[in-house]
């Protein structure tokens, strides 16, 4: 083992377990997430006075057991993070791709798109589409993941110029091979592990960008547990009891370090070089 | 080559059992050389073989990584192994200069010439801006640039990369130093112009009384510039001569080898094949024992793979080669 | 061009939610409350009308006249901006005062444990949301230590921990780059040369080897600095700071869009002006692309 790969490995576990920590949620609540009980309102963790081993993390302002709460909004963090790399990276991959192999109008036209997408102040046009829309679930993943294509779209045109002035697709273009075939065959596979270290990154921003939604208020609507909203909803009480804004905020932390650990790691070990 | 041919002691570059080694593998296995003053002197050989790597190292200039012993490393009758590096310092830029291969990337793109040129004098001599600029002016004029006055205010990318050299030459020797290390001064110019920084470099040797080590792996640049040649592989100095006395009998199958893989005119006609060398340069690690060239030499025998002690061609020819002195000559 | 698609967007964003008379009369409203309310904002006109109209308007200035505040867009603006431009500046001066020595520290000692350290905390910097990392400060300075104010601006004090938040977001964008600059630099030929030329070590960091490290992260400060105002509406509502940011975010949560509108024009034409700055010191710092 050595020692450059223990990010790699860090970042992979608390990744991996996140995920299936969200997978199994509905196993894993030692409560139901949703059940109040105002009599019960603000009990501290197990490890603080006052605390019991009924509630591990305590209970939030409507006496909701937190620990559920947590495991619950993991399922969403990872959820948000899933869903709008796979919106975003087709989006940012095709426009790229095209870009790219086409050159000449179509790839300014692009980076045209792209520059706008750059121009465009990401918090506050999330915020007032969501506000229109309505807040929920999918209207938080459209939103963001319609947003959040651009590095994809970069590095997919970049390593596609690249990939394109290589022999072997030259070599496949002399042999008659359609478009079609020499992106899906020769491009594609080329540019899948740029692909992979871009999604971390997204994925990470994107784990960001919905928790300051829903902490402003215009994210994933109450009751759901986003963790975000769980650290908006404990922003009052913070000066009474810190850790209602210290749980959730760690948690966010933790897996947005394990994913970017994961793909640093993976730039490293794939060699990738997405530095711009 | 230890035990190498006795010269006189006031050379102005000794060096005895250099070594470098980058983390297990060695780069320079214990070369020994001399240069005295007014001597060119090559080191030859195959990309890979240690001679950059020797050439860093009795600069003090070695990457992180890698590391350098020496037993002896005399500079104008001193002892520059061991000092430090601050004192190191000292030396070069002033009293040994050294110029790269790459005229394009060894100058600093974001200064102009004038300032890159004076901070030397500013550093070893002290002088003022205006003092400073004058004889960088005067030392551009010295090696052939032309209107070197308006050269100061440009920024290397506005420069040839003949011109470029030339500013490298002229920098390495505005504090008129005794020593010049020049690491394939040629290597990245176009033919016309290298033939031209060549002879300007004779030509500043013979005026200056430098002592000169010139790293090249081009036989055509030693014979036409060197007066003693050290011929390298794998780390190791495994001929080593005056150039007349190489050329007329080069003994290290080796350096055989490399002599045959130049066309010379009048001797190699139309559809000859010109000799080779099969394989590449291997990566020694530390402890290695015997010839290095064994693995790719016609003549290899079990013997080879023992130490094999340095012979002695002529007075001022050695060789480091289990093969008699003469033994080309038989099968020539 | 692409201020141009930008306006077009930001007031297409306003324009596609439904019927903004409604939003303003209120649910219960009369029909012809809702008829009159629509004719006197010219929201009857078709579309391509009120889109010249408003742009027209926009590009001398003219905003229009808030929904809710009942005072004139720009006049607000001019209110909140000086405040988030201020914050903004502050934050980029202290994510460059952060991020470049300590790059410059890792890259000197690359490989050393300094160097990963400074990495981790690069890392873990980029992990933090802002407005929790907010939070926080307020917590440990304002209320546990007592030592800033945990809202407001009222003094200089004040300006601390907001821009500390804003900084956060652009120092590991820059440390790295930083970092990966002086490492290229120095493992450079003209660093080389210059330790040939038996310069001082001094020398060969801050002037060899640092100008052309450099150049990239001043460039990029301006672009960094356009993020960080597009990021100002989360640390604005953290720390209760009437700029700009909490603007449009009122306004957001009331529906009041022809501040929306003017908000996000404004960012967006700020962003695509230090874009073009950014090229512009580029170009200035680089002698190779100085004079094309």
């Amino acid at each position: 083992m050595r020692t450059r790969q223990i990010p790699l490995l860090v970042g992979a576990v608390i990744v991996g377990v996140t995920a299936l920590v969200a997978l199994a949620a509905p196993l894993l609540v030692p409560h139901d997430p949703f059940a109040q009980n105002l009599a019960q309102r603000y009990i501290s963790p197990a490890w603080m006075a006052g605390g019991s081993s009924e509630h591990w993390f305590g209970t939030d302002g409507l006496g909701r057991d937190y620990l559920s709460r947590l495991i619950l909004g993991a399922r969403i963090s990872m959820l948000i993070g899933v869903a709008t790399i796979i919106l975003s990276g087709t989006i940012g991959t095709v426009l790229g791709v095209l870009g790219g192999y086409f050159g000449g109008k179509v790839d300014a036209f692009v980076m045209f798109i792209v520059s706008c997408r750059l121009a465009i102040p990401l918090i506050l046009v999330a915020l007032t589409v969501v506000f229109m829309v309505g807040s929920s679930l999918t209207v938080v993943v459209l939103t963001i993941g319609l947003l959040l294509w651009e590095r994809f779209a970069v590095v997919s045109r970049a390593v596609t110029r690249q990939v394109c002035g290589l022999d072997y697709v030259a070599a496949a273009w002399a042999a008659g091979c359609s478009r079609l075939w020499i992106i899906t065959r020769e491009v594609l596979p080329n540019i899948v592990h740029h692909l992979v270290v871009i999604a971390t990154v997204d994925m990470a921003i994107a784990i960001l960008l919905e928790a300051s939604l829903s902490f402003l208020g215009l994210g994933v609507p109450p009751p759901l547990p986003s963790w975000g909203l769980m650290i908006a909803e404990g922003k009052d009480y913070m000066y009474f009891k810190p850790w209602v804004i210290e749980i959730p905020g760690i948690a966010l932390a933790v897996l947005v370090l394990g994913i970017n650990l994961l793909g640093d790691g993976l730039r490293d070990s794939l060699g990738a070089n997405t530095d711009r | 080559m230890s035990a190498t041919l006795k010269r006189s002691t006031n050379a102005t570059l000794e060096v005895e059992g250099l070594r470098v080694s980058f983390g297990g593998m060695e780069a320079v296995r214990g070369i020994d050389l001399s240069v005295e003053r007014g001597e060119t002197h090559c080191l030859v050989g195959e990309s890979g073989c240690g001679k950059s790597a020797s050439a860093l190292a009795i600069m003090g200039l070695l990457p992180g990584g890698a590391r350098r012993s020496v037993r002896r490393l005399g500079f104008a009758g001193d002892e520059i192994g061991k000092l430090s590096e601050r004192r190191m310092a000292r030396l070069r830029g002033d009293r040994i200069g050294m110029i790269f291969q790459d005229p394009m990337t060894s100058l600093n793109p974001a200064y102009t010439i004038g300032s890159q040129m004076t901070e030397v004098l500013r550093r070893h001599r002290g002088l003022a801006r205006d003092k400073a600029a004058e004889r960088a002016v005067a030392m551009l004029d010295r090696v052939g640039v032309t209107a070197p006055g308006m050269r100061l205010g440009q920024f290397p990318h506005q420069l040839s990369g003949g011109l470029r050299q030339r500013v490298m030459i002229a920098m390495a020797l505005l504090c008129e130093p005794t020593l010049l290390i020049a690491d394939e001064p040629t290597t990245a110019l176009d033919v016309t112009v290298q033939a031209q920084t060549l002879r300007l470099l004779a030509e500043l040797q013979r005026e200056l009384g430098l002592a000169v080590l010139l790293i090249t792996h081009d036989l055509g640049v030693v014979a036409r510039v060197a007066h003693r040649v050290s011929v390298m592989y794998a780390g190791e100095i495994v001929e080593q001569a005056t150039t007349e006395a190489l050329f007329a009998a080069p003994t290290h199958p080796y350096t055989r080898g490399l002599l045959d893989a130049i066309p010379v005119p009048g001797k190699v006609r139309r559809g000859d094949k010109l000799g080779s060398i099969p394989g590449i340069v291997p990566r020694i690690p530390a402890g290695f024992v015997g010839c290095a060239f064994r693995d790719r030499c016609a003549f290899a025998e079990p013997v080879c793979a023992s130490n094999i002690p340095p012979q002695f061609a002529s007075p001022d020819h050695a060789y480091r080669c289990r093969m008699a002195p003469d033994w080309w000559r038989a099968t020539a | 061009m692409v201020c141009l698609t930008v306006l077009i967007l930001s007031f297409g964003l306003s324009r596609a939610s439904g019927n903004l008379a409604i939003s303003i009369a209120g649910a219960d409203a009369s029909a012809e409350d809702i008829a009159k309310i629509n004719h006197e904002l010219g929201l009857d006109r078709p579309l391509p009308v009120q889109f010249v109209d408003w742009a027209n308007r926009a590009a001398h200035g003219d905003f229009g006249e808030s929904f809710l505040f009942h005072e004139k867009v720009s006049s607000l603006i001019e209110e909140h901006l000086p405040v988030t431009i201020t914050l903004g500046l502050i934050a980029i001066a202290v994510a460059v005062v952060v991020a470049v020595p300590f790059g410059i520290l890792a890259a000197l000692y690359e490989g050393t444990y300094i160097d990963v350290a400074v990495g981790v905390v690069a890392l873990a910097g980029q992990a933090i949301p802002s407005f929790w990392l907010g939070l926080m400060l307020i917590l440990w300075f304002g209320v546990g230590l007592q030592w800033l104010p945990i809202a407001g601006l009222d003094d200089w004090t004040g300006y601390i921990l907001p821009s500390i938040v804003l900084a956060f977001v652009a120092i590991p964008v820059m440390l790295r780059m930083t970092r990966s600059g002086m490492v290229d630099a120095m493992r450079s030929d003209y660093v080389r040369t210059a330790r040939a030329k038996g310069l001082a070590r001094i020398s060969i960091v801050a002037k060899h080897a640092l100008r052309n490290a450099a150049m990239p992260v001043v460039a990029v400060s301006a672009v960094q600095l356009g993020f960080i105002l597009g990021g100002s509406v989360v640390t604005e509502v953290v720390f209760n700071i009437r700029g700009v940011g909490y603007l449009a975010w009122e306004s957001i949560g009331k529906g009041d869009f022809p501040v929306i509108q003017a908000v996000v024009l404004l960012f967006s034409i700020i962003f695509v002006g230090l874009t073009l700055l950014s090229d512009l010191v580029g170009a200035a710092l680089d002698p190779r692309l100085r004079g094309r």
